[in-house]
């Protein structure tokens, strides 16, 4: 299974940088990280290799459709009727 | 959570962007489709394609209804977590609320999979989300999780 998260001090490495440089860019939101204790942080490697990567952000936009009914969210719940039914 | 029309629309992109920074390929952009109603599902689906092969889908659903004033409350959602390398699944749901409170006791329920299609348990108590950026924290943070889901530690409503 290939790695999926970096350390900071990794990203620092990576980076040449030092890691409180890489904490200053994950604090101000421009590198994604999960924080898995109050002093351990977890960056996702598809983050890394999107925040240094020289592709543009797309610029997104909604497309709306008409429906005859919105789609259902979800799996079916198991109704209270089912015990109507083998009562 | 309620939010004006044009808050919405933000929202709904932010989704998208936010996953875009995590790595994730929209598939298609948000969608959403909406019906005589007025009520409005949107759709966001974020695809990871993995080093190893296979790959992980994000996928962020909700429906929300118009509210005077030109805003809209958002009544469902369900957001999934598919990691098919791993063969795992993790999601947070809150939808059909008078049937799920009547069957499970519980508006918000949670699914988790150690083995996808092999749940120990069908429903699992929830909290509701604030938004859909928690549930991306909390979906990638499964992802990242190198042991297991943690499953076993969740209250099973069934």
């Amino acid at each position: 299974m290939a790695k999926r998260f970096y350390s900071p001090h990794d990203v620092a490495v990576l980076l040449g940088v030092s890691p409180t440089t890489v904490m200053s860019r994950i604090h101000d939101g421009a590198l994604p990280a999960v924080r898995v204790s109050e002093r351990i942080y977890r960056i996702p490697v598809p983050a890394f290799e999107r925040f240094v990567s020289t592709r543009p952000a797309p610029s997104f936009e909604i497309e709306y459709r008409r429906v005859g009914r919105v789609k259902k969210l979800g799996e079916p719940i198991a109704t209270p009727a089912d015990d109507l039914i083998e009562a | 959570m309620i939010l004006s029309t044009q808050s919405l629309n933000q929202y709904v992109l932010g989704l998208a962007k936010a996953l875009d920074t995590r790595g994730f390929e929209i598939e298609g952009g948000p969608v959403a489709e909406f019906d005589p109603t007025g009520h409005v599902a949107y759709s966001v689906v974020g695809v990871l394609d993995e080093p190893g092969g296979g790959h992980t889908e994000i996928i962020l659903d909700e429906i929300w209804r118009p509210l005077p004033e030109r805003r809209w409350e958002r009544r469902e959602y369900t957001y999934d977590l598919v990691d098919r390398p791993r063969q795992r699944r993790r999601a947070f749901h809150l939808h059909d609320r008078e049937l799920a409170e009547a069957a499970l006791r519980a508006v918000v329920h949670e699914h988790c999979e150690e083995r996808i299609g092999q749940p120990a348990c069908q429903h699992y108590l929830g909290r509701e989300l604030p938004d859909g950026f928690q549930a991306i924290d909390l979906l990638v943070a499964a992802w990242l999780e190198p042991g297991d889901l943690g499953c076993a530690s969740l209250i099973c409503l069934d």
